[in-house]
């Protein structure tokens, strides 16, 4: 299990079944966050206790952070589902503002652990567009994130997109075996792991939503494995929603095979402004 | 004569000089009509044609015929881009090519591929004559050709009576399943798409392939189990034979979807949304055979050498 080490920045998600794991991985969260000088927050489903027991794990006083505006919390229904209802950009703003929040009042940034409603299972495209959206906020302000998903809630077609959205994953065994991975996070994009016909419709949607908080025109593929027809056609997609958006795009550190694909493809005819550098 | 359509002709001719009392007047009518020209033929040929052309020979992109002709999926490739090319200014195309059949083994499938051009560029604004030299060409061959190209220059131009739209002629003539060797080893089925690969990249790297041919492997499994699964509903099954020097892969449902005997010949359109994946199997595999049998299974085989 790791958490030790998490800079502003870090977008995680921690699944956790009937072993419940979250309180160790989300006092080391805490413990980083708290070291740096940032405000810390959870964000509860049946009440705070989680939060609260996890900085006394770490050997925190609760009631003495929060006199001191170092630790807040929230329910996580009034946070996400306000009158009943997800709204991918509301929700965005709010953590924006959490952070100019924080900033204001000396902290040198925003840390949050939020566990998930399992209502938004009812919403999978608009949750999805708002993981990747949060993971490029991550990149572009003082602000990390840990999302706590219930395994028991969320099916495994889920947790396929929820591992690939966030940029790093969480788990109580230690393993990552994510089959694929995008970050937004560093102001561009970076799609690593193995795209295919069983994954690239799924990642397609969240992905292009997070184009515009991009802060290059750029497609990082360093991290890339494989990449067949179907997601190499989902990266020129992506190439030309973000050409559109910032007029122009670099595809950057693309493996050979990627690059023998989309020319087999043609892409180049398609997307004719779209220019490839091999890694 | 229609400058709109794709139009396929055989020529018949005896020794170079022949040929080029023929195709010169025709280049020379396209350069005029500033129609670019791609001649693909024999040195001889073009020795003779360069002559008969004099200084408008500069003006025609020739290349050496042997080069071409190593395998039909690049070839249509070749023949895609010089069309495109050449028809985005607006003009048409007139394209020579000589075919080179090889060995008896590859006159099968070098003759599907000229009945394969029809189909992949039916929607083109080119002109191609493929000339066919009687003199050396086996019989069976030039007898082909009447069936492959719906107009043959035997003297004059003429449709011929024996030409067959190309579902029909594959039908008469489909690429042979070939034989999988003794000792292939199957992978589980339902092998998640990832540790499948992994599972094709060690059995690869044991039999002392290099990643860039590891990886065409590779690709060439992912896109027919895609297919597999897509057709049937459920995932296929695979099995792989692999030695230092070629892999023999097969992919096969439990359905037995017929498949078109054309799928997978022509390069996907720049706005196309899925069907890429045979035709890069195709492109990256020396050779690849589909056999259905309905209610049963369509069984794909492929196989790939190691460059050397």
């Amino acid at each position: 299990m790791r958490t030790s080490g998490t800079d502003l920045g870090w977008h995680a998600a921690v699944r956790f079944g009937p072993d419940d794991a979250r309180i160790d991985v989300v006092s080391r969260f805490f413990d980083d966050g708290l070291r740096a000088g940032q405000r810390i927050a959870y964000i509860g489903l049946d009440g705070v206790d989680l939060g609260r027991r996890s900085l006394e794990v770490g050997g925190h006083d609760p009631d003495e952070l929060e006199e001191t505006g170092r630790f807040v919390s929230a329910d996580a229904r009034q946070a996400y589902l306000p009158g009943g209802r997800f709204d991918v950009a509301d929700r965005l703003r709010d953590y924006r503002a959490l952070v100019a929040e924080a900033l204001h009042d000396g902290f040198s940034g925003f840390r949050v652990a939020a566990e998930v409603p399992e209502e938004l299972t009812d919403v999978p495209a608009p949750w999805a567009s708002y993981e990747a959206r949060a993971d490029a906020l991550a990149g572009a302000e003082p602000f990390s994130a840990l999302c706590i998903y219930d395994g028991r809630i969320w099916d495994e077609r889920s947790f396929g997109l929820i591992d690939a959205l966030h940029g790093d994953t969480v788990s109580a065994t230690g393993r990552n075996d994510r089959v694929v991975h995008v970050r937004a996070r560093s102001g561009k994009l970076e799609i690593g792991g193995e795209i295919d016909a069983g994954n690239a419709d799924a990642i397609r949607d969240p992905i292009l939503s997070a184009v515009p908080d991009l802060r290059d025109p750029v497609i990082d593929l360093h991290e890339l494995r494989f990449s067949d027809a179907a997601g190499t056609r989902m990266i020129a997609d992506v190439a030309q929603e973000v050409e559109r958006s910032f007029g122009r795009v670099e595809i950057r550190r693309a493996p050979r095979m990627f690059a023998r694909v989309w020319n087999l493809m043609d892409l180049g005819v398609a997307a004719p402004g779209i220019r490839i550098e091999e890694s | 004569m229609n400058a709109t359509t794709f139009q396929h002709d055989a020529l018949l001719y005896r020794g170079a000089a022949s040929l080029a009392s023929r195709l010169v007047p025709w280049i020379e009518e396209g350069l005029r009509a500033e129609e670019p020209v791609h001649v693909v033929t024999t040195e001889r040929n073009i020795d003779e044609l360069r002559a008969g052309l004099g200084p408008s020979a500069d003006d025609v992109e020739f290349v050496e015929n042997t080069g071409w002709y190593r395998h039909p999926p690049t070839t249509i490739a070749a023949w895609h881009d010089a069309i495109r090319e050449g028809t985005s200014g607006g003009a048409r195309v007139r394209a020579v090519g000589e075919v080179v059949f090889h060995d008896e083994d590859q006159h099968a499938g070098w003759t599907r591929y000229e009945s394969i051009l029809n189909h992949v560029f039916a929607e083109d604004r080119a002109w191609v004559i493929c000339p066919y030299d009687v003199g050396r060409l086996p019989g069976p061959i030039v007898d082909a050709a009447r069936r492959t190209h719906p107009m043959v220059w035997n003297g004059a131009r003429a449709a011929s009576d024996r030409y067959t739209p190309p579902a029909g002629f594959l039908a008469t003539m489909p690429e042979p399943l070939r034989p999988m060797p003794h000792g292939a080893v199957p992978f589980p089925k339902g092998l998640p798409s990832s540790q499948m690969r992994e599972e094709v990249r060690v059995r690869a790297s044991a039999a002392g392939w290099d990643s860039a041919r590891t990886e065409d492997l590779v690709l060439v499994f992912t896109e027919l189990l895609t297919n597999a699964e897509r057709h049937a509903g459920e995932p296929g099954t695979a099995s792989l034979w692999i030695d230092a020097d070629r892999a023999v892969g097969e992919v096969r449902d439990g359905v037995g979807t017929p498949i078109d005997p054309l799928a997978g010949f022509s390069p996907p359109r720049p706005s196309q949304i899925g069907g890429a994946g045979l035709w890069i199997a195709r492109r990256l595999s020396d050779w690849l055979g589909i056999e259905a049998v309905p209610g049963e299974a369509t069984i794909v085989r492929f196989g790939i050498s190691r460059p050397i």
